[in-house]
């Protein structure tokens, strides 16, 4: 989760570069306030989950929800990227593994008591 | 004689188009560039003439059953839905006018029409709509292909276009260009892909492969004389004004295809789960099912508001709710099976990747969000509720 996590916060600099540099009208897209909005809240997030997975009472039975949470988070970013974010390749190809990293870390013993 | 799309049963036969599209669409996506295997399959021929103005028939090709005419929003909502529920991407690489040929219908002149909806009601025909270009995804006005005449007046077209669906295929389509620098300039050209000098690569995307959307570039791609649409019509009713309607007129398609990729899912995991006890994911199952009927009365409504005063702001609510709908939904279908519901069930992996392309079509969430937002500011019309109706 942690790794995720990490991969989910570097989405956001990269968006941030990446919106920073295209254009609409006089100024960037990156100071659109819908587009600042949706970067405080996935910052936000981020902040939560942190929080969340260093809580003493983290178990991994809340993975998956911590997984989805992070899924949600990542997919609102995505969506920041336009069009490129669903490309199969560089980050958002890396965003697709991380979705399914669960997928390939979970035992089937650990799976069942999901 | 042309099949009454305002029939009942228009989404009966719809669903069993839809049918045959589940096992095309594992193998178009493995293949993207086989979609002419497909053209046989009965949902493939209706959209392959779908949308064909019926002045652009003759008598005896106004009479063969396959011809539905699409052009009310309410049924092509219908028919999108049922096709996507059997498979999205078979239904966006079907051959036909599309957006192209809605756009041709509403500022062509009589002569583009003919020339243009010809070859569709002869063959399978693809077509592309060239509008969106690298960086600039939803600033259309400052598109850069640019549209240059020569001394003999002789026009070409030269520029680039990105995520265009079917634009390695298309032997038509229109493409979107500017004369000069005002926005007036922009204009909408039909265009022959199979010209020199137009070269189409398909991109690698998460989803929606059978759609081959495409980057296109145009090198000195000459252009009929007779190639702009609209001429005969005000400036300002051109280009980028008309894009938007006919992006207004398609938008309630749009949701409809987003919830057809979440019944696709869901069907998915009906067949998945068939056979087994487990009572509490068939609760959840019918929480899903109830939200997404639901949504369909969104839709219609969206629709049918389309039809009756081509009003989009319902269009977009709609856009917007049901692909974010779509991406939740076909998530919540995959933890129904547990964290390896997308490694083991390629079909549920396929849905959750189509949801998030459906994203992309006529205009992002933040800008369906901000077009309603705007209606609302404006105070230009009350939406409706439901009970209105």
């Amino acid at each position: 989760m942690h790794a995720r996590l990490g991969f989910s916060e570097r989405l956001v600099d990269l968006v941030v570069v990446r919106l920073r540099n295209r254009r609409t009208g006089e100024s960037t897209i990156l100071l659109q306030q819908m587009v600042k909005a949706q970067l405080g809240e996935a910052t936000i997030d981020h902040l939560e989950i942190d929080s969340l997975l260093a809580s003493s009472t983290f178990d991994r039975q809340e993975a998956l929800t911590v997984d989805r949470r992070i899924t949600d988070v990542d997919r609102a970013v995505l969506r920041l990227f336009g069009a490129s974010g669903y490309l199969l390749e560089d980050f958002a190809l890396w965003a697709d593994v991380s979705e399914q990293l669960l997928a390939y870390t979970m035992s089937a013993e650990e799976e069942q008591q999901q | 004689m042309i099949v009454s799309a305002q029939s009942s049963s228009l989404r009966d036969r719809a669903r069993e188009w839809g049918r045959e599209f589940r096992s095309a669409g594992m193998l178009l996506e493995a293949e993207p560039a086989n979609a002419h295997r497909f053209v046989n399959l009965e949902g493939v021929q209706v959209m392959s003439t779908a949308g064909i103005p019926p002045s652009a028939r003759s008598a005896e090709q106004s009479d063969v059953v396959h011809k539905l005419d699409l052009r009310r929003a309410v049924d092509r909502t219908i028919v999108m839905e049922e096709l996507a529920r059997g498979d999205v991407g078979v239904f966006l690489s079907a051959p036909g006018p599309s957006m192209a040929g809605l756009l041709v219908d509403m500022l062509g002149s009589t002569r583009q029409k003919e020339d243009f909806f010809a070859p569709f009601l002869d063959r399978p025909t693809w077509s592309c709509f060239a509008l969106t270009e690298p960086e600039r995804g939803s600033d259309a006005g400052s598109l850069s292909t640019a549209i240059t005449a020569d001394d003999s007046g002789r026009l070409s077209v030269n520029g680039r276009k990105r995520y265009i669906g079917n634009g390695t295929r298309a032997t038509t389509g229109v493409v979107f260009g500017r004369r000069g620098k005002s926005p007036l300039s922009i204009g909408a050209y039909v265009i022959d892909p199979t010209a020199f000098g137009f070269k189409a690569e398909a991109l690698a995307t998460m989803g929606l492969r059978a759609a081959q959307i495409s980057d296109i570039s145009f090198e000195d791609v000459a252009l009929q004389p007779e190639a702009e649409l609209g001429a005969h019509l005000p400036r300002g009713q051109r280009g980028i004004r008309a894009s938007l309607q006919v992006f207004n007129q398609l938008r309630p398609g749009v949701a409809a295809l987003a919830l057809g990729v979440s019944w696709n899912a869901f069907d998915t995991v009906i067949e998945a789960l068939a056979g087994l006890q487990v009572p509490k994911l068939r609760d959840r199952l019918r929480r899903i099912e109830t939200e997404l009927l639901s949504s369909r009365e969104l839709v219609l409504r969206a629709a049918r508001a389309a039809d009756e005063t081509g009003d989009g702001v319902l269009a977009s609510a709609a856009k917007r709710s049901l692909c974010r709908q779509a991406e939740r939904v076909t998530l919540d279908l995959c933890s129904l099976l547990g964290p390896r519901a997308r490694v083991d069930n390629p079909a549920l992996d396929k849905a959750v990747r189509d949801a998030r392309g459906i994203e992309f079509m006529e205009g992002t969430s933040n800008m369906q969000v901000l077009n309603v937002g705007q209606s609302v500011v404006t105070s230009v019309r009350k939406l409706r509720r439901s009970t209105d109706c």
